[in-house]
């Protein structure tokens, strides 16, 4: 057969993607380097981050809500689409359908109409962002956990499990969560990038959140902004990397040589 | 020593219907303590079904289910204690070999060190004693398999239920696995359901082979019973009568088959006088004659196949299809593709079937 692309096209795509990626980051990056003003580059811009009072209290608040948000996707989301595969077949589309909504409905009726649904003492206090978050992040995880537990012979897997003894509550967490845990660790870093980083919905509420907090503060700084930006892409790769790593690792120490086969 | 005479388990007039659609009716089956059964019969016919109706997997069916003399119907499948073998490979994949022969015994709460030794003992028995920190993706479909049958082993199971578990393995390995599937059921003692769509492997394992036929038993026996007198003509049509030839029947119990007039055998139940029939004759029941003898038929030898001992010829009656006749090997040497044969069939009695 003859070859679709010559290697010299596919280097000269892959030159003119890495420039249309990397370069809007140099450039930023460059750009966050730039003193006031004047010329030359220092940290300025980055030690402004850290000198702004709210910093860390925002950081903090947004981290613990990405936190709240994986936590919830985990103890409901997970087990639900679990329980969807496993009993509710004849849903599945239905649900899929449901699933895409939070993507469709605008944000302003999904935020007045779901906060008048929780009880007062959630509506009061920050923490009910995360449940928000939850929601908005359905489209995604939902995806994630469908495809990871279609990869799986998952009827088959929990009828020998609970021929076995085990209760459905120990299926989920000792063979099926173990099972699918690359897809489940996807679900909750979607869940947890996109709690880190909404915006509309958490100021329409009138909550202050890092990415709020960013906004607000960079109105009075160009380049501070840019240098806040950049801190937040390379806190997420951080995040990715250190998931990513943990991952492979644990599955490395697992793996074995294979023998021959009978 | 283990005795073959109480019953260990009794499945009465189970009934299951999918919507409009009856899946089993009228089941029922008793097994004896340490006997294996084996159901055999065609994709959709039920066997499934009745497997996991006995492991509790499924709950909602009519009818009742004694295990070692306690009524078991509705118990959920965590408190049967039944180990099962699927069809599909069903190895908890994330766990180690080892892990997953003990993960009956975890959740037991079985101490540690005891499940350590009774794994190695089961993995031991299965020849994978020196598999089990492998992972199941690292295992051929055969070890898959064997490994399954010692996590169901583990438990020390009240029945062992067998869903067609050969079915996605190649031939050699196929017979390999289950020779020691039989050889373990019968050194541990345990009660053995073992349902396959395969004659042959149904009549090779099995204490006892249950022909089952669109939800319902037709006819359970030893296998030499069952082949030997097969009760109805579905069942004998599953233990390799291959032959359906057209015949009539001519007078009380007797039927024309090509040339030749033979007895009926007394399962066929009431046919009248020049009825059109099929007549199933096994292909060992034919003998070759020479061309003058009454009642012959000749024909002409379209294909030849040599297995061992038996050949196995495919021979033109003058019927629509091609009837296969085994000859022992030394009686058909002389025969070649092309040449003219005949033959008379060689049973007192034949089972014919409306047509
Ligand atoms: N979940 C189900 N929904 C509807 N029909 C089913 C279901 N499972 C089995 N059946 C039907 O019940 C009958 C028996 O199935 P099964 O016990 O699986 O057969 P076997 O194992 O002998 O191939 C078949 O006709 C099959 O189509
Ligand atoms: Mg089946």
């Amino acid at each position: 057969m003859k070859r679709l692309f010559s290697s010299g096209f596919k280097y000269l795509v892959l030159a003119i993607a890495l420039i249309f990626f990397v370069l809007p980051v140099v450039s930023a990056l460059e750009f966050s380097l730039r003193k006031t003003g004047g010329h030359g580059h220092a940290l300025t811009n980055y030690s402004w981050i850290f000198q702004q009072e709210d910093f860390s209290l925002n950081l903090m608040i947004s981290l613990k809500l990405a936190a709240l948000t994986a936590a919830i996707t985990l103890l409901t989301v997970v087990p639900a689409v679990a329980y969807l595969h496993i009993e509710g077949q004849r849903y599945k589309r239905l649900f899929e359908f449901l699933a895409i909504l939070p993507l469709v409905v605008p944000v302003v009726s999904l935020a007045i109409g779901a906060q008048k649904a929780m009880p007062e003492f959630i509506q009061n206090s920050q923490y009910e962002l995360a449940f928000f978050y939850v929601v908005i992040s359905i489209p995604y995880t939902f995806q994630s956990l469908n495809v990871g537990l279609s990869s799986i012979p998952l009827k088959t897997l929990v009828e020998a499990s609970r021929s076995l003894g085990a209760s459905f509550r120990k299926t989920i967490t000792m063979v099926i969560l173990p099972a699918i845990r690359s897809a489940v660790n996807a679900a909750l870093f979607l869940a947890i990038t996109l709690s880190f980083g909404e915006f509309t919905l958490t100021s329409l509420l009138h909550w202050e959140t890092f990415p709020v907090w960013i906004t607000r503060v960079s109105q009075g700084n160009i380049l501070g902004s840019i240098a806040l930006s950049m801190f937040s892409l390379i806190g997420a790769w951080l995040l990715l990397i250190i998931v990513q790593s943990a991952q492979t690792f644990k599955s490395r120490s697992k793996s074995q040589p294979k023998e021959a086969a009978v | 020593m283990i005795t073959k005479t109480e019953t260990a388990v009794s499945l009465s007039n189970i009934a299951k219907h999918y919507g409009s659609v009856a899946a089993l009716h009228d089941f029922s089956l008793d097994i004896a303590s340490g006997e294996l059964v084996a159901l055999l019969g065609p994709s959709g016919c039920g066997k499934t079904t009745v497997l996991r109706i006995l492991g509790g997997l499924d709950l909602e069916h009519d009818g009742n289910i004694v295990v070692a003399g306690t009524d078991i119907t509705g118990m959920p499948s965590d408190k049967r204690n039944m180990g099962m073998v699927f069809q599909a490979y069903s190895l908890f994949p994330n766990m180690t070999v080892e892990e997953n022969v003990e993960y009956g015994l975890r959740v037991r709460k079985v101490s540690v060190a005891e499940r350590r030794k009774r794994s190695a003992e089961l993995l031991e028995m299965v020849h994978l004693g020196h598999r089990g920190k492998s992972l199941p993706h690292q295992l051929s479909g055969g070890q898959q398999q064997r490994v399954a049958l010692a996590r169901a082993l583990a438990i020390s199971p009240k029945v062992l239920l067998l869903d067609e578990p050969l079915s996605a393995l190649d031939a050699q390995v196929r017979v390999q696995i289950r020779e020691e599937i039989r050889r373990i059921q019968l050194e541990t003692g345990t009660t053995t359901l073992f349902v396959t769509h395969d004659q042959e492997e149904a009549m090779a394992v099995a204490d006892r082979v249950g022909v089952m036929n669109l939800g319902q038993l037709e006819q359970i026996d030893s296998p030499a019973t069952l082949y030997n007198n097969p009760k109805s003509p579905f069942a004998a049509s599953f233990v390799g009568i291959t032959n359906k030839i057209p015949a009539e029947i001519v007078g009380s119990g007797k039927v024309k088959i090509l040339n030749q007039v033979v007895s009926v055998s007394e399962y066929a139940g009431k046919m009248e006088n020049g009825a059109k029939v099929v007549a199933l004759v096994r292909p060992e029941n034919f003998e070759m004659v020479s061309e003058d003898q009454s009642g012959s038929t000749t024909g002409r030898v379209v294909t030849k196949s040599f297995l061992g001992p038996m050949t196995k010829l495919g021979v033109e009656l003058g019927i629509p299809s091609l009837v296969s006749v085994n000859l022992t090997s030394s009686d058909a040497r002389k025969i070649s593709i092309g040449d003219s044969l005949s033959l008379v069939v060689s049973s007192e009695s034949v089972m014919v079937d409306r047509v």
